[in-house]
């Protein structure tokens, strides 16, 4: 699947979700409504808000044999029902240790991990001490969103008093969550106080209607998870799990395209674009098809529906968050199509994202970085992680041959079985590796002339081959030979002389 | 300590003799020969291939070779429309035309049209290489005056390094630190009456550095050009790795003490496609053995990447090279000819550039000037397909099977083209099911096309961008009018 919408979406979200390591600031104006009520606030939901200390560790994509320092990051979490504290996703990335902190103490207690949902950005901990949640009150959420609407924001600060600040509910879209690949709802929030972004908590009438997850001071607006999403999270409605539709589209805007594709009525209609392998819409819908009604509604010519509560929202909607017409994981989404200039109904059976097509992972999902390490040769697969290593402007740094790959074949294009994408990372210096040292950075093709697919496959006919001397063939025709009788000694010498870990070495 | 000694005693004779040198250097015999060149130009743009940019005026050096040729560099005339010269003790200025002009080693040729301008000249012979640490004289007519000044300096470096003219071709140079200045483009390096080099850059980083294009390959110019038209330089067209690895040469059977390098890559169409193979180990050229680094040796001062040799052929000499194949030992020998597959790579000059126009979509084919055009455009939407394929396009063999990349790279507004920002950037894959492997083709398929749709394919997009053939001719001359082409 090659697609440019992929990339934008993607990079939109990076950029988001950098902000939420900023560090807890007290919010000047945090007086909203004089002192009497800022007590009664107070006093209504220190019980249902906790602070959350997540100690992280970054890999290192250069060196995948270490990690990067630790650094600490802080965020709020929020009471909810079944002894469980909600918080968002992306502030765990990485964690080491996770420490909670309620109103009534100023002991950290250590937490772990209950669950974790990327596409929703949403995650749950629980507490392994007794009697944690004793004087603890969960919140309740909203079932619907007003917008535009005041809402309230709270978190809890270091000292462990409650903060509350003011903001508005704008509007609301669907978009990726930072490590995400399904677009869901996200609410606009706009606030002129200083917020972080964290996992604050916005109230209306003392009920949730959503968690900040990212906020920008320059511009005063933050992004927030609605609550339906939160508990659909929860298991609400029954299954928790997010399906997604499996194809991109297109917009039908001009009178040519219209006439093509024997569109006769004005505003009507998206064309279907691309399609993910193994995906929902897999086998079902095809490049080219018109999708003129989508679960029932009908679909204009830029995706949108009309939702009767929350008014134009695009089809992605109906299949990612249906629940409430009745879509789910499983179920069956009629679609009125138009191909080959003919209507028909298909049957599109909701499936979640199919992450065994992704071919070069986002940098967040599965934190483990896959490499294999042996005669000084560092083999790594191409991951957004190691890209980024290259820094902010990264895209106008690395190789224009991995930044393509990383744009156009992220996905598996599903004629064929494609793997992973392989790199020689860089040549450790050593005597056996003599006349290697200066490559870095290029693809593997082959090893022993079959194709590579992971760096288990180069790891595995090191391990099996029955010759002494394993060439690989890199993409410039460059050929690097193994020699399995020094690969021992050569790793003995990198390893005492650059301290590397034996453990990282040699076949894995 | 015996060593340390005489090393002084060298270099305080080599920082004598050259002054020693210069005293008898007649140096009215060389201001009698330096010229002063008036430029009017006229750039192309690609982004606006249509129109004409404004006219531009600027200055440079030359100097006489004899048989009244002006020698100076390219890019002291590069798209030049009006050209005049001028001695140290002349008043008026003369027409010059053009003779030759060799864009990858940045030289060229003029001659003045009128006689009056020779009278009482005199002519630069060309000397050999000079040697390290010896010093020179730069004469020319740098920016800030219409006299002629000198600058001396001293040959610090010489090695091979891209010329900036063309970006893309890589000569011998020689570095010399002196105060090179805009202006002198063009003027001689004069070491011993000789001329030794022709001033042509500096470095943009670090002060008083600046290059001299050595006569090596201005002797290389000067014969190419013999026969009334300039070739250009040959490609042996290979990719090489250096056999350094022990593991390396036994798995490839090299036998212990033969040096040379592995052929890695054979770009298409270059000199060596069909001759030499991928894996090859080349272990001599022309007699000259190579090194396991690549390198031969050139004089006592130097190694030299061994592609030099070819640098210095022309168009349909031999290359001969000692190859291990298979075991065994064996002469390879084929013609070095030129690549033109590397022009889209390099800046282009004198010419216009060659666009199709459909609905108000323009197509162009991908070069260098397009890139610089794309990217001071800011537009980034797509553009990693690009520079992969601009970078690549050789290496990656793509141009084996079709000469060029045609690029939707602007997008003039209409009605009709409402569809199309989404493809901006990309290169055409196909029209209506046929390939597109050049502008041509694109240009042939449109005009004899007669299916109510066009159906543009993008490489790496599925779905087609949809015209209407009709209502897009129909548009067109809407769009030229309303844009100002032609």
């Amino acid at each position: 699947m090659k697609s440019k919408i992929f990339l934008v979406i993607i990079s939109l979200c990076v950029f988001s979700s950098g902000l939420s390591a900023k560090k807890s600031k007290p919010s000047p104006k945090s007086v909203p409504n004089g002192m009497a009520s800022q007590a009664k606030a107070e006093e209504e939901y220190k019980k249902s808000i906790v602070q959350v200390k997540i100690s992280y560790q970054e890999p290192d994509y250069f060196n995948p044999w270490k990690k990067k320092n630790p650094k600490v990051r802080r965020g709020v979490g929020i009471v909810v029902p079944g002894e469980k504290i909600l918080l968002p996703a992306h502030l765990l990335t990485y964690s080491t240790l996770i420490e909670v902190k309620k109103y009534s103490s100023y002991a950290e207690t250590k937490a772990i991990v209950a669950r974790q949902d990327f596409e929703s950005d949403l995650a749950l901990l629980k507490i392994e001490e007794e009697n944690f949640f004793k004087d603890l009150t969960p919140f309740e959420f909203q079932k619907e969103i007003d917008y535009p609407r005041q809402v309230s924001i709270y978190q809890l600060d270091n000292s462990g008093s409650i903060q509350s600040a003011s903001g508005s509910l704008i509007s609301m879209d669907l978009d990726q969550y930072s490590q995400g690949m399904v677009e869901l709802p996200v609410l606009d929030v706009n606030s002129t106080e200083t917020l972080n972004g964290n996992g604050e908590v916005l109230l209306e009438k003392g009920k949730v209607s959503g968690i900040l997850f990212d906020f920008s001071g320059d511009k005063n607006s933050g992004r927030a998870i609605p609550s339906f999403l939160i508990s659909k999270f929860l298991g609400d409605f029954g299954k928790t799990e997010i399906p997604f539709k499996g194809f991109r589209y297109r917009p039908i805007i001009d009178k040519a395209t219209k006439d093509f594709y024997s569109l006769k009525t004005k505003d009507q209609g998206i064309l279907v674009a691309e399609i993910l392998p193994e995906s929902s819409a897999d086998g079902i819908l095809k490049i080219g098809d018109v999708i003129l009604e989508f679960g029932g509604k009908k679909i204009d010519s830029k995706g949108y529906f009309q939702h009767p509560k929350y008014g134009k929202q695009v089809l992605s909607y109906i299949a990612h968050l249906g629940d409430e017409f009745g879509y789910q994981i499983g179920k069956q989404v009629p679609v009125k199509i138009i191909r080959s200039g003919k209507e028909e109904e298909v049957q599109l059976t909701l499936k979640s994202f199919p992450y065994s097509s992704i071919r070069i992972p986002h940098r967040n999902l599965g934190s483990k970085s896959e490499y294999y390490f042996d005669g000084g040769f560092l083999f790594v697969e191409l991951s957004e992680g190691y890209l980024l290593e290259w820094g902010k402007d990264w895209r106008s740094k690395v190789d224009r041959k991995l930044l393509y790959t990383f744009d156009y074949h992220k996905f598996s294009s599903g004629d064929k079985k494609e793997g992973k994408f392989v790199l020689l990372s860089q040549v450790i210096p050593d005597e056996s590796n003599q006349g290697y040292h200066e490559i870095s950075g290029r693809l593997v093709d082959q090893v022993n002339g079959k194709p590579v697919m992971s760096v288990q496959d180069i790891s595995n006919e090191v391990k099996s081959s029955k010759s002494r001397y394993i060439t690989i063939l890199l993409d410039d025709g460059t050929d690097i030979v193994l020699d399995k009788e020094s690969l021992i000694s050569a790793n003995q010498r990198i390893q005492k002389e650059y301290r590397i870990p034996k453990s990282s070495m040699g076949s894995r | 300590m015996q060593f340390l000694k005489s090393g002084l005693i060298v270099l305080v004779f080599s920082l004598h003799f050259p002054l020693f040198s210069e005293e008898k250097s007649d140096f009215d015999h060389v201001r009698k020969a330096v010229v002063q060149i008036k430029v009017y130009s006229q750039a192309f743009s690609a982004f606006t291939p249509w129109a004409t940019d404004g006219v531009r005026a600027s200055s440079g050096t030359g100097f006489l070779i004899g048989n009244k040729r002006i020698l100076t560099n390219a890019h002291v005339i590069s798209n030049a429309k009006y050209v005049q010269v001028q001695r140290y003790n002349q008043t008026e200025w003369y027409r010059v035309k053009i003779l030759h002009v060799a864009h990858d080693c940045d030289l060229a040729v003029l001659e003045a049209e009128d006689p009056e301008f020779y009278k009482d000249s005199t002519d630069l012979s060309l000397g050999e290489i000079p040697e390290l640490n010896s010093s020179l004289i730069v004469v020319g007519y740098p920016i800030g005056g219409n006299k002629v000044s000198v600058t001396r300096g001293i040959v610090s470096r010489k090695e091979q390094s891209k010329y900036e003219h063309s970006s893309v071709d890589s000569h011998l140079v020689l570095q010399v630190d002196a105060a090179i200045n805009p202006g002198n483009s063009g003027g001689p390096a004069i070491q011993n009456n000789k001329v030794v080099g022709v001033a042509f850059q500096v470095a943009t980083k670090g002060e008083n550095i600046g290059y001299l294009i050595p006569t090596k390959v201005i002797r290389h110019f000067l014969k190419d050009i013999e026969d009334g038209k300039y070739d250009g330089y040959v490609e042996l067209g290979i990719g090489t790795f250096n056999s350094f690895n022990t593991s390396l040469r036994k798995v490839k059977g090299i036998p212990e003490g033969l040096e040379g390098v592995f052929v890695t890559r054979i770009l298409p169409n270059g000199s060596a496609d069909g001759y030499l193979k991928e894996g090859d180990y080349l272990t001599e050229i022309d007699g000259l053995a190579i090194g396991r680094n690549g390198t031969i040796t050139l004089d006592k001062d130097a190694r030299v990447d061994f592609t030099e040799t070819v640098d210095d052929k022309y168009s349909g000499e031999s290359i001969r090279f000692k190859v291990f194949r298979n075991g065994k030992l064996i002469d390879v020998e084929f013609k070095a000819k030129r690549m033109p597959d590397f022009d889209f790579m390099r800046n282009r000059y004198d010419t216009a550039f060659d666009y199709s126009m459909i609905g108000g979509l323009l197509f162009q084919e991908m070069s260098r000037d397009l890139l610089g055009a794309w990217s001071r455009s800011g537009n980034t939407s797509g553009g990693s397909q690009f520079l992969y394929r601009y970078d690549y396009f050789i290496e990656d063999g793509i141009g084996r099977t079709k000469k060029a990349d045609v690029v939707l790279y602007r997008k003039l507004a209409h009605p009709v083209n409402s569809s199309s920002d989404y493809f901006l950037n990309l290169v055409l894959e196909s029209v209506n099911g046929e390939p597109i492997n050049s502008l041509a083709d694109l240009k042939r398929i449109i005009a004899d096309s007669k299916s109510k749709f066009l159906k543009l394919k993008f490489l790496n997009i599925d779905l087609p961008l949809i015209m209407d053939r009709e209502e897009t001719q129909k548009a067109d001359s809407q769009i030229r009018s309303t844009y100002g082409l032609e």
